[in-house]
């Protein structure tokens, strides 16, 4: 038996009366690349959590090197030689990459002045042996969401810690950062470093894992080795049924007139004049690498961003679009890919989200209908198959899945005819991406029209009639989603 | 019942419990502080001001902040007094609230279209207002006795004084407003997430702007019926009307970072500011000891408050009213 250098065992932890870890054992081999894998709420990040001091335990004992040990804040942990990459970004977005990455341990000389050039040097000296660049002067607020995620990663890795926490890291990369970063990871097991790695995408799993550890409802369900394992067999280990799709079977939906014409549209420094059709029940999927100018298009359309030039026409007739107001008015609704920030508002309650897109349907003149309201937005929980305790619930009570179904149903309760969807199934579980896609496919056929974004390939083979692909602002192809198309097709495209 | 419940409830009803506390200790030891008289006179004295607390609330939960206010409620009883001189009553009144919902325009205009941050924007037009009512005035205070508007200042009707009368109004109307109508559940949550309003196809552009307008106009209104009651106009009126009206809205429980609170909680807030200045001047404390007083009393709600909403666990939060079908009891709404 080969020597674990991280033992959990026999984890318990109760929140008042749900059980979130039921005695749960986590054995991780040095120098292995171990997931840790379940659908949202399963326990994973909880499991995480008791590991670096953020919660105590109820039960059990964390051996590392067989030695028991308890941290009781993430900074012992690190100090412990754990280091953890969370899925929400923790940096501060007016420093510089450089104060980021060294951020709560600047180096400096005996007097306290910092150490700037040490400091670089070490920055770019770690970046180049990880075959990535970046400048360490840039502000953070001006990196995009993938930059930012590298930072947090080499933060964490300049640590030289022994073991990595990786929650979630690709979440927000492209498919070229991605394997980047998968070299990166290859390059630190090499070294002897222990990576635990956290992900809804079963193929990174066989990709750079070693054994994985499935978690469902709070309880171990199986350790096993990844070379014997398939990808329908860990779906139903995670999900508790048998799946034997990842994607609903697609079903012919009648397409009709155009609805949305874009023509040359600039927007300052991105969009290099841009022009497609999105017709009546249709969905248009568009692939591109990230920061390709895929966002840009829908916050575009939306009204959200100032755009140079360009005009829209919505049902034949010639509209302008200046702001979200117009947009909405237009019957135009956006799913945005920043979900906590820009989707919703996690403080607000289920209903309040839902209802907000449009206060008038449930108003007397200015007056609100409290009635009419819950109403509403019940009918909207339940059509959706929302999962939640009460309409009245804050949102960040839900699981991610059922938040991005809550920012949909927005959208569908204002009954918006063109549906913007960015990312629309990033950070959910397999389960609840299922759900969504047959609301994506109940949408068109009610005779909605759906662009959908995507940095997952397969999603967009799966669901769209057409494809269009960009690279740098630019609109690089569109074409049919037939039989014969390749994903390497697209891809070329995404390149460049 | 469960520890957090406890303690929920114990967070929802702080600034009640914090009110409590004074009351019992006065009506001990201050003789004439538990009578209809003095009770009386606790809500004349934050009757004013409180309508102003109401309009700041709307603010505080729309995510912004003014602190022009108090200028503005001095240059609106010199603009009262000097206009009812040597015009009349309704021109006077009629400057006065348009005044007052100018500089919420100009202010909100600041804010919203030149992104402005409003704590500086409301800062320079803090100045601008003193600096106005200096000049208009060459610092002398305005006087205007007429017995008519004294009486009405200072009367009574059906043995509520008038001004309490508008301070109870004004919460009426904030609360309605606030918790049932389109305009207040998009000042939540403009105040709640901005870019998430936006996102929606929310107006902020219009909403922050008209919270500035709802200030200065509820500024007005208290400047000229303080006028009336006093008598007379002065740049020195109002002096410490912000700090006494944020420290109402904040120790109430209003949160300073938008998106939460409600009008209830402003009452009772400025209900204990209310106690706390009637109390300690018939304990005849020293005035200056008792500004450190009440700055003290202020972080210890506050801190109390913050030290509670830690221990909560999320999993207890709910928003919205209490109703049967939830399953984790014990919300708390506006």
């Amino acid at each position: 038996m080969q020597e674990h250098i991280l033992s959990m065992r026999g984890i318990t932890k109760a929140f008042g009366s749900t059980v979130a870890l039921d005695n749960v054992d986590l054995n991780v081999r040095a120098g292995e690349i171990h997931a840790l894998l379940g659908e949202n709420g399963a326990g994973k990040s909880t499991l995480m959590k008791i590991l670096n001091g953020v919660y105590a335990a109820d039960k059990g004992e964390i051996l590392i090197n067989g030695v028991p040990t308890v941290f009781r804040n993430i900074r012992e942990a690190m100090a412990g030689g754990i280091s953890f990459v969370f899925q929400e970004l923790n940096l501060v977005l007016s420093l510089s990459t450089l104060e980021n990455a060294f951020l709560g341990r600047l180096k400096s000389d005996s007097r306290g002045i910092i150490d700037w050039k040490s400091m670089t040097a070490e920055f770019n000296g770690f970046m180049k042996s990880i075959d990535f660049e970046m400048d360490p002067g840039r502000l953070v607020s001006e990196l995009s969401i993938a930059e930012k995620q590298m930072v947090e990663i080499a933060r964490a890795l300049m640590l030289d810690s022994k073991i990595i926490v990786m929650d979630e890291p690709t979440a927000t990369l492209s498919s070229e950062e991605i394997h980047k970063l998968f070299n990166i990871i290859r390059i630190l097991k090499n070294k002897g470093i222990t990576i635990i790695y956290i992900s809804h995408r079963l193929e990174e799993i066989f990709q750079i894992c070693d054994r994985l550890t499935v978690l469902r409802d709070g309880k171990n369900i199986c350790t096993l080795d990844v070379a014997e394992t398939t990808k329908p067999y860990l779906i139903e280990q995670m999900v508790g049924r048998s799946m034997d799709y990842e994607f609903p079977e697609r079903e012919a939906h009648p397409i009709g007139e155009p609805v949305l014409d874009v023509k040359n549209l600039f927007t300052p420094g991105f969009l290099q004049g841009i022009n497609f059709t999105l017709y009546r029940g249709e969905i248009l999927g568009i692939a591109g690498l990230v920061g390709s100018g895929r966002s840009e298009i829908a916050r575009a359309v939306f009204g959200a961003d100032k755009i140079e030039k360009g005009d829209f026409w919505v049902d034949g007739k010639k509209v302008s679009i200046r702001s979200t107001m117009n947009a909405k008015a237009l019957s135009i609704g956006l799913v945005p890919e920043d979900r906590k920030d820009e989707g919703s508002s996690i403080e607000l309650s289920v209903m309040k989200n839902i209802t907000i897109t449009n206060l008038d349907k449930v108003s007397r003149g200015i007056v609100l209908n409290r009635r009419k309201e819950v109403r509403e937005a019940k009918r909207m929980v339940q059509e959706l198959g929302v999962k939640t305790p009460s309409i009245h619930h804050r949102l960040d009570q839900l699981s991610g899945g059922n938040q991005q179904k809550v920012v949909l149903a927005k959208w569908l309760y204002n009954d918006a005819d063109i549906l913007i969807l960015d990312e629309p199934t990033r950070g959910i579980d397999v389960g609840a991406k299922y759900e969504i896609y047959l609301l994506i496919y109940e949408m068109v056929k009610r005779g909605k029209s759906v662009i959908m974004i995507s940095s997952e390939l397969p999603e967009i083979f799966a669901l769209s009639d057409r494809i269009m692909v960009m690279y740098e602002g630019c609109l690089q192809t569109c074409v049919e989603n037939h039989e014969g198309l390749k994903p390497e097709d697209i891809m070329g495209f995404a390149l460049g | 019942m469960k520890r957090a419940d406890i303690s929920r409830l114990v967070k929802d009803n702080i600034i009640i419990i914090a009110l409590a506390l004074p009351v019992i200790l006065l009506t001990m030891t201050a003789s004439g502080f538990m009578t209809v008289s003095n009770i009386k006179n606790i809500f004349i004295q934050i009757s004013l001001y409180g309508i102003v607390a109401f309009a700041m609330t709307i603010s505080i939960i729309g995510g912004e902040f003014d602190l022009s206010v108090s200028s503005l409620l001095g240059v609106v009883t010199i603009l009262f007094t000097d206009i009812a001189k040597r015009v009349n009553v309704p021109v006077a009144i009629l400057v006065c609230v348009s005044a007052g919902i100018v500089v919420g325009l100009i202010n909100g205009f600041m804010v919203s279209k030149l992104k402005i941050n409003a704590f500086v924007a409301t800062l320079a037009m803090m100045l601008m207002l003193k600096g106005f009512a200096l000049t208009y005035t060459n610092g002398r205070p305005i006087n205007f006795p007429n017995p008519a508007l004294n009486a009405f200042g200072n009367g009574d009707f059906l043995g509520m004084p008038n001004i309490t009368l508008f301070f109870l109004g004004a919460f009426l109307i904030t609360w309605y407003v606030l918790r049932n109508t389109k305009f207040g559940r998009n000042v939540y949550a403009a105040g709640g997430n901005l870019v998430v309003a936006k996102m929606v196809g929310i107006n902020v552009d219009f909403y922050k702007t008209m919270l500035f307008v709802i200030l200065g106009f509820a500024t007005s209104v208290a400047g000229v019926l303080m006028a009336m009651r006093l008598s007379s106009g002065n740049t020195l009126f109002g002096g410490d009307l912000t700090m006494s009206v944020v420290a109402g809205v904040v120790i109430g429980g209003t949160s300073l970072s938008g998106g939460r609170g409600s009008a209830v909680k402003t009452f009772w807030g400025m209900l204990f500011i209310g106690v706390l200045f009637n109390g300690l001047q018939r304990l005849a404390v020293q005035a200056n000891w008792q500004d450190v007083i009440k700055g003290s009393i202020l972080i210890v709600v506050v801190s109390v408050d913050a030290i509670l909403a830690q221990k909560i666990p999320l999993s207890q939060i709910t928003t919205g009213r209490k109703r049967k079908e939830q399953i984790s009891a014990l919300p708390r709404d506006v």
